[in-house]
């Protein structure tokens, strides 16, 4: 019979290859009881197995019944790992692609536009679907293998839950939201590649003579090296300081003082790097004058120049206060 | 509520009392060897009604968790999966019997308690 081949066929191709050959045999047995019984009461063989068929129900769900659970890709006590590690990757990729835009921006700024579509396109044609992919086949495989959370736990020796385990309901006055230590990082990230790396890079870009670009860097290249030490080791504390901030995304008193500590050093560093005069470009002034983009060698331009290192001070010190201010009040206020 | 959201509630309730009670009438069964479909006839023979496409996958699963033994049964015209207690499954059986008339009891008497 035609109709019961395809309904057992139906049930045992959702079943595992080496549970089909039994079930199919039972299931076949099952349904010639049924029709037997039908049979006896006089009905046509057609119109029993029928019946027969519509009473045991859709084939897909009498598989599920076999297997014990439905079909799945991703095992469901997985899905919040997953969408939590997917977050991660997909916020990794976008800072990396952020920092590769602003290094790329800086040393070429005359194709800003182009790398800022490039980065866009790359991250969705290329990076976003090849994190997706590659976090999903490994999410994947695990729930193939039947890689089981619970006994994860179990293995790998972690506490059951008590408790005292429950998170703190978050303060949303002190709450530290996410934007703050991830601008933190990819500015801190930035600003210390261009002294470090870049500073012969970073200046006035202007027509050359022979048709391409020259660059008039504002500092000495030689002069801002002998303070590659304290950028790198700014930036290495301000980093951990970030982390720090990710993990407890609150302010705390001893992250608060930490944070001002820090700033207040990264400060007194940075005045005492811009007021000395060897960082900057000596002959600043006189490379504009040769390359014409200034007309005259006037006394005034000069002074400017040689005057802009004065508002470092005054600069970084209303940047600390605003920060001491505003940190000290998100931390304390009632 | 209109009457037959009402009825579609009260089915889903009953299907999920059967399912919960549905082991111990196959348990109280198999103390001989039974196939899937005269188990069928059996219980609802005794008002138990059991949709065979529940209860073929649960023996199965019976049988997996050690509580049955089976045989296939070649001689007959139409070859048979036997399934019979296995010790595991006798000492299993008592224990829900206990529980079972436990819980009978008290439901019971918290129903009594109400008409009374």
């Amino acid at each position: 019979m035609e109709l019961i081949d395809r309904y057992v066929y139906a049930v045992a191709h959702r079943l595992p290859e080496r549970q089909r050959k039994e079930i199919e045999r039972e299931l076949r047995g099952l349904i010639e009881d049924m029709l037997e019984e039908r049979e006896g009461n006089g009905e046509s063989r057609k119109d029993a197995v029928e019946t027969v068929l519509r009473e045991l129900g859709d084939p897909r769900e009498l598989a599920d019944k076999y297997r014990g659970r439905p079909k799945y890709l991703l095992a469901p006590e997985f899905t919040d790992a997953y969408i939590a590690v997917l977050k991660v990757v997909a916020g990794s990729i976008g800072l990396v692609l952020g920092i590769v835009f602003v290094i790329e921006s800086v040393l070429d700024p005359w194709n800003i536009l182009d790398h800022f579509v490039d980065g866009i396109v790359s991250f969705i044609t290329v990076a976003m679907p090849q994190g997706f992919a590659w976090l999903t086949a490994v999410f994947m495989a695990l729930s193939l293998a039947g890689v089981d959370g619970k006994k994860w736990d179990e293995y790998s020796g972690k506490e059951p839950w008590s408790p005292s385990q429950l998170p703190e309901v978050p303060d949303e006055k002190r709450r530290i939201p996410l934007s703050d230590p991830i601008s933190s990082v990819v500015f801190i990230i930035f600003f210390t590649a261009l002294f470090v790396l870049f500073s012969d890079k970073f200046g006035i870009y202007l027509q050359a003579e022979g048709g391409g670009r020259t660059v008039v860097p504002f500092f000495s290249e030689e002069g801002i090296r002998q303070y590659a030490w304290g950028f790198v080791a700014v930036a290495a504390a301000t980093i951990l300081l970030n982390v720090w901030k990710l993990r407890g995304r609150r302010w705390t008193p001893r992250l608060a003082w930490t944070h001002l500590a820090i700033q207040t050093l990264a400060s007194v560093f940075l005045v005492f790097v811009f007021m000395d005069n060897t960082v900057y470009n000596p002959t600043f002034v006189d490379q504009l004058l040769q390359l014409d983009f200034l007309k005259e060698n006037s006394d005034g331009v000069r002074f400017w120049t040689e005057s802009a290192k004065l508002w470092v001070v005054p600069a970084v010190a209303l940047g600390l206060v605003v920060d001491v201010v505003q940190t000290l009040y998100k931390t304390y206020r009632k | 509520m209109s009457e037959k959201d009402m009825q579609e509630l009260v089915g889903g309730f009953i299907q999920e009392l059967r399912r919960g009670t549905i082991i111990i009438g196959v348990l109280s069964q198999l103390s001989e060897a039974q196939y899937g479909y005269s188990l069928v006839t059996v219980l609802e023979e005794k008002g138990i009604q059991v949709d065979p496409g529940t209860l073929y996958p649960l023996l199965r699963r019976l049988e997996k968790q050690g509580l049955l033994d089976s045989q296939w049964d070649t001689n007959e015209a139409r070859p048979r999966k036997y399934y019979l207690l296995s010790e595991l499954g006798k000492r299993v059986y008592e224990e829900l019997c206990t529980e079972w008339e436990r819980m009978s009891a008290g439901l019971q008497a918290l129903i009594d308690s109400q008409r009374s």
